[in-house]
């Protein structure tokens, strides 16, 4: 499937995001009841770093199948039906994704304009607002994949299907 | 157009984005923002847009949910739900029924660590489901038992429904998670019974599996005692507590994964797989909320729970007659639409019709969550049905959904017991500091 490998690439750093999570939020806990010392800012941390981990899992989600929808209507159309109501979905879904990196990025850029900060660990928001509108991107690619007429296959493949055929 | 009229034209075109096969999180957001420009304005309507899935992602409360899905994934690879299995065998797997009721007692064992419906049914599917047909379990029996014991995975705490009702309510998520503990257990007693009637009326159904020496079951007994650690120290110290709902996940992830590394389970590759696997579950549920939250702002402005509320409130009807109409709507709901996505949709229109009432949210979380048991099961959104599909797939889908229709009437028992003795669920709640 087209622009998989860059969803896949991407989420690792959802992994990576995950993971830190989980670490800020040991540390935290084994500070804050074993040595009496909290982890400072460690909520916001944790909250933060699940824009990453959530964000960037969200286009993988689409080629996993993972995202919730309702299949059984479209399942009983037609094959020529079925393919112009999935081209439909398609761009609403692109159009929409393409909506959320556009406002996330003006969200984003508000807040690097106002300047804000968490309260405890005063972590600056606009990135991961920026980040979202990229994560939004790359989610939108699927369905930019799924509008683009399908691929030629490479010559010598094509060679094989006729014979096989 | 009256604010209520476009919330109608809203709802309408929700369905119609749903039916079309667009991701439910997505369509809800579509609808959501669109309604709300409407109502309010264009700009307010994609201010939000951005301002809720941002706030909703980096929400530190709904962390719970991907810290609990983690620690399903972890207990997984630790092979905890393997041991657990083992213990209930040692119990009771060398009498008619026996293995079924085992699996059945492994899936509340791992329900305690997990969230999840179609983790636990997959957990104790891929170890009960070859031991059952090893010893020549009635197929029907054998894929009805583990799609139906994976329910008890969102009732026992911790769980992901009930995080994602607390979130949606407002209300504690300990106490929601404690108030599923009796119920419960309830549940998994019923379920138990389910088996053993069967097997007593129809031997056939499930022969004794083999019987093992009294060593073999003590030695399994206790292997299985990690999850039980693991257990008290998480939900414990929630009840304490000590922990918030996140920091007890985060431990409890930490805790079965570091189980998984002591008894060496744990390589890059499973790691990987299952984290992976986590996360996915998690941003799934986390932007069916995000799309929840923007379609609830237009639900709001469009004033339609509120009529809604009054309307029902005037009805002729007695609040245990309303609440059944609203077990049947999310009954029948779930047949078509995915739990939580049903959940998200509906919870926000209907809680303040139970506030006006005065009745109970812990209660009314507990059968939501009953509710949403029944909808894991039937056709033809039965999620755990097709988990167990995916693990026996020579067996027909309308076998195994067959197969469950027993443990629905003990679904279906549990839920009128809750409902009549609302002090089932109320009472270690109020127990809660």
């Amino acid at each position: 499937m087209r622009f998989r490998r860059v969803a896949e690439g991407l989420e690792w750093a959802g992994i990576a995001g995950l993971l830190l999570m989980l670490l800020f939020t040991v540390v935290d806990v084994v500070g804050s009841k074993v040595f009496n010392k909290p982890l400072p800012g460690a909520i916001e941390w944790v909250g933060y770093l699940q824009i990453i981990a959530i964000g960037s899992t969200v286009a993988i989600g689409f080629y996993a199948n993972r995202h919730i929808s309702f299949e059984f209507l479209v399942w009983h159309l037609p094959e020529p039906v079925k393919n112009v109501v999935n081209k439909f979905v398609s761009m609403i879904c692109f159009a929409f994704f393409i909506l959320l990196a556009r406002e996330s990025f003006i969200y984003g850029l508000s807040l690097q304009k106002a300047g804000e900060i968490s309260s405890t660990a005063h972590i600056p928001l606009y990135p991961f607002a920026f980040f979202l509108a990229f994560a939004a991107v790359i989610a939108s690619l699927f369905f930019a994949g799924q509008l683009l007429p399908a691929k030629p296959l490479p010559s010598r493949e094509r060679g094989a299907k006729h014979e096989s055929s | 157009m009256s604010p209520v009229e476009i919330g109608l034209w809203g709802i309408a075109l929700l369905f119609v984005l749903v039916f079309l096969r667009v991701p439910i999180a997505f369509a809800m957001a579509i609808v959501g923002v669109l309604g709300f420009g409407w109502i309010s304005s264009w700009q307010a309507g994609l201010s939000i847009l951005a301002r809720d899935f941002f706030g909703q992602f980096a929400s530190y409360s709904l962390s719970a949910i991907t810290m609990f899905v983690l620690m399903g994934s972890f207990a997984f690879v630790a092979g905890i739900g393997e041991r657990l299995y083992e213990a209930a065998y040692g119990l009771v797997g060398d009498r008619k029924g026996g293995l079924g009721i085992a699996t059945i007692i492994g899936c509340a064992g791992f329900a305690a660590i997990c969230g999840s419906t179609a983790a636990t049914a997959a957990t104790m599917g891929k170890i009960a489901l070859p031991e059952m047909r090893k010893y020549h379990y009635n197929d029907t029996l054998a894929t009805g038992t583990v799609a139906s014991g994976g329910t008890l995975g969102i009732l026992i705490p911790p769980s992901t429904v009930f995080i994602v009702y607390g979130f949606l309510t407002e209300q504690s998520i300990g106490k929601l998670f404690i108030a599923g503990i009796l119920p419960g257990l309830v549940l998994t007693l019923f379920f138990g019974l389910t088996v053993y009637l069967m097997c007593r009326f129809k031997p056939e159904l499930g022969p004794p599996g083999e019987s093992i020496s009294m060593k073999a079951k003590l030695k399994a007994f206790f292997s299985a005692f990690e999850a039980l650690g693991v257990f008290v120290l998480v939900i414990g110290g929630l009840f304490l507590g000590w922990f918030s709902p996140v920091q007890a996940g985060g431990i409890g992830a930490a805790l079965a994964l570091l189980i998984g590394l002591f008894r060496r389970q744990v390589t890059w590759e499973n790691f990987v797989e299952l984290t992976k696997d986590g996360l996915r579950t998690a941003t799934m549920i986390l932007a069916v909320i995000a799309g929840a939250t923007i379609f609830g702002r237009f639900m709001a402005v469009s004033t339609i729970p509120f009529y809604l509320a009054g309307w029902v409130q005037n009805l002729p009807l007695s609040p245990t007659a309303i609440v059944a109409v609203i077990i049947f709507i999310f009954f029948i709901g779930g047949f078509f639409i995915d739990v939580m996505a049903l959940i998200t949709l509906l919870v926000p229109i209907i809680f303040p019709i139970i506030k006006h009432l005065g009745l109970d949210l812990i209660w009314f979380g507990v059968i939501i969550v009953l509710v949403s048991n029944m909808g894991v099961l039937t056709p033809p959104v039965g999620v755990n049905v097709y988990v167990v599909k995916a693990l026996a797939p020579e067996i027909p889908l309308g076998q195994i959904f067959k197969g469950t229709i027993p443990f629905l009437i003990a679904i279906i028992l549990t839920t009128g017991i809750v409902v009549a003795f609302p002090s089932l669920s109320l009472y270690l709640p109020g127990l809660l500091k």
